[in-house]
């Protein structure tokens, strides 16, 4: 057990020791990037100039010159001097401070700042996470990780399908039985309660995505908008995109379920081989109900507060935002609404399933 | 229309599976999304952005909690708890925030707002950081809502535990909930960031550029804090909770039998543990905290108490051994 818990550890710090080497390696490695790479080495403000907007609200804008030294390339330790102009709102660009990567663009006659370098902060952020995970991280969090990685790399398998044309709502079915069936192999094995949660996580995402389905599609997308999803260039298939997105946002939370309600009911059944069917029902219920409501929480707020900044722009422009919410939050309500039904459904299609086949185990 | 049907759907489901329960989630869905509007009307008012997520946050929180917990101490646990993980956050936030760079719309959002003024005079460095923190609230209730159950339903069977055995066996729940909490956000974010992805993959993006890129920084870093969120939970929910609950029991030792300053929290006698299911059990009110995993099992052999009449012996070795994190 002790053995175990040092694995995991070591699991865990290994992976935030090579961000670190990452990180320490970084600042020289401007050499990773073919896009010419420079650090800003000073920078000066002008004085900002009140400019109120279209709503009468004031805001600033300033404009700024700056020199940064280039670091890379054959022209490396260049110097050049770039301009800014940045508001005080920001809504669409960015103040330079003194110590930013940038990333330019060089034609023949002009050079252009096209963005930043952020690798720095993300990696940060991310050796945070491992360090935070290798603390307080257990079997299962290991697990989460690897499932997670595998998927990620089914997932990049989907992008470079979708290059080809291959159609995406069929890839993506194809894909979320793999997504269902990985996590729960890893969590318990090939056992009998893997049985039971794979089928009633695949059941209730069927059920829920087919419920959604039908209740969008017969009231013909009104209040959806799910061709606002899109970026410009993609607009031939923002339906099946909207649909494939529509797939896969509950499942990890219908796994989640699933996954519990189906190890408990085990749990029990080892415990009191005894136990009976209806026992194990009501069991199987009140775990999934204890898990509901915070878990509907989560994915309410993950998916939802990300519209805010939209609408605070829509508003401030006189767009009277309630009206045209569909443009702005519509698929994203649609995504939590059916992942939330797929969480409620879970609990009486996984208390089921494992009824069904665990009972049957314990009988025999 | 379509969100509308979809939301009178989501609300019968609710209903049909968990009754009560279901209410309550109705309810506290509900009101979420008022503070997610209260949020935008106060920024439009010119509150600053930063400030006004906290209040809204802690208010989230204030609501939330007592929908989703039973019982008085489980609620304290779980609030004070909440709101040191969302001060930590917000330090961070403040702390890592500027120097990525994600306040502003990506560049792919720009048909979206090419003819719109954008001086509205609202900072969104800050706005973004609300969002941030609006964000993760709900992994950080979840979280932390999940453990403080478990050490509160641990204390009703074994209420003589030291503040070590408590820390350590709620840290333990705490680290088998991190898992799911991974899956969950990890989906949940995948599903959003698609028509991102096959952008970056259609325009021939290389991961490395794509990284540096505002959205996929912005969806990346938001999707770090919240498992930050629920990672920095475990350890501050736990410590509180042991500490709060230790001194509790201490409280009792000391003025045992006679005290009832807890009320109706300590019905239990220290050798509880295989006793007799308390009257909320029996009623079927089966404090059924919010917990998964291992306190789901718990509550399983605690909940089980009920059938318990039927099968003492079996109810009560399953009381003993539900809590095999509580080393006895």
């Amino acid at each position: 057990m002790a053995a175990r818990t040092i694995l995991i550890r070591l699991f865990f710090l290994c992976l935030p020791a090579l961000a670190v080497f990452l990180l320490l390696g970084l600042p020289q490695s401007a050499a990773l990037y073919s896009a010419p790479l420079a650090i800003v080495e000073s920078v000066q403000n002008d004085k900002a100039v009140l400019t109120p907007g279209f709503s009468g609200e004031d805001d600033y804008s300033a404009h700024q010159t700056f020199i940064a030294r280039r670091t890379n390339g054959e022209r490396k330790g260049e110097k050049i001097a770039l301009e800014n102009t940045f508001t005080s709102s920001g809504v669409f660009d960015e103040k330079i401070e003194e110590g930013d990567q940038i990333f330019l663009s060089d034609d023949s006659s002009s050079v252009r700042m096209t963005g930043f370098r952020r690798d720095r902060s993300l990696i940060t952020l991310f050796v945070l996470v491992l360090s935070a995970l290798a603390a307080f991280g257990k079997k299962h969090s290991v697990m989460a990780f690897i499932s997670v990685s595998v998927n990620l790399v089914f997932f990049f398998l989907i992008l470079k399908g979708a290059l080809r044309e291959i159609d995406l709502m069929l890839m993506m079915a194809a894909a979320v039985l793999l997504f269902a069936a990985i996590p729960p192999v890893l969590f318990m094995g090939f056992r009998k309660k893997t049985a039971a949660a794979l089928a009633s996580t695949i059941s209730s995402l069927v059920l829920s995505f087919g419920l959604a389905a039908l209740i969008i599609l017969l009231s013909g997308y009104d209040g959806i908008a799910p061709e606002c999803i899109n970026y410009s260039e993609l607009q031939t298939s923002a339906l099946s995109i909207f649909w494939a997105q529509l797939m896969i946002s509950g499942l990890g939370a219908e796994m989640d379920v699933c996954v519990s309600i189906s190890s408990s009911l085990q749990e029990l059944i080892d415990q009191n081989p005894a136990i009976t069917r209806k026992d194990l029902g009501r069991s199987g219920r009140r775990i999934g109900l204890d898990i509901m409501g915070t878990m509907v929480n989560v994915l309410f707020f993950t998916t939802i507060a990300s519209a805010i900044p939209w609408i605070l722009l829509v508003a401030r422009n006189g767009i009277d935002w309630l009206h045209f919410y569909s443009l702005y939050v519509g698929v994203d309500a649609a995504r939590f609404i059916t992942a939330a039904m797929g969480i409620v459904l879970a609990i009486p299609i996984s208390t089921g399933f494992s009824v069904r086949i665990l009972a049957k185990e314990s009988a025999r | 229309m379509s969100l509308l049907l979809l939301a009178a759907a989501l609300f019968l489901l609710l209903l049909a599976v968990g009754r009560g329960k279901g209410l309550r989630t109705m309810a506290a869905l509900s009101s979420n999304a008022l503070f997610l509007v209260l949020f935008i009307f106060l920024c439009l008012k010119n509150v600053l952005p930063l400030p006004a997520s906290l209040v809204i946050a802690v208010l989230i929180t204030a609501v939330n909690i007592p929908l989703n917990c039973k019982r008085g101490r489980q609620r304290l646990i779980a609030f004070i708890s909440v709101l040191s993980v969302l001060l930590l956050l917000a330090v961070l936030l403040f702390w890592l925030m500027p120097g990525t760079h994600i306040r502003s719309f990506p560049k792919q959002d720009y048909p979206g707002i090419a003819g719109m003024d954008l001086l509205i005079g609202i900072d969104f460095i800050a706005v973004v950081m609300g969002v941030v923190l609006l964000s993760l609230i709900g992994t950080v209730l979840d979280t932390s809502v999940a453990i403080a159950s478990f050490m509160a339903e641990s204390d009703r069977y074994q209420p003589s535990q030291t503040f070590s055995q408590r820390f350590r066996s709620a840290m333990s729940v705490g680290g088998d909930i991190l898992g799911t909490t991974i899956n969950t956000l990890f989906y949940a974010f995948l599903g959003g960031g698609l028509s991102m992805a096959l952008w970056y993959t259609w325009n021939g993006w290389t991961f490395g550029q794509a990284m540096n890129d505002t959205l996929l920084a912005r969806e990346l870093f938001l999707l770090l804090f919240c498992i930050l969120g629920s990672v920095f939970c475990i350890p501050l929910t736990s410590a509180f909770g042991a500490l709060y609950l230790s001194r509790g029991s201490r409280l009792r030792e000391e003025a045992a039998p006679m005290d009832q300053d807890g009320g109706a929290h300590f019905t239990g006698h220290p050798d509880r543990p295989h006793g007799k299911p308390s009257p909320c059990e029996r009623s079927g009110h089966v404090p059924s905290g919010e917990c998964r995993n291992r306190i789901r099992k718990h509550r399983l052999c605690a909940g089980s108490g009920e059938h318990g009449r039927h099968q003492p012996s079996a109810g009560q070795q399953r009381r003993g051994s539900g809590t095999p994190s509580c080393p006895s």
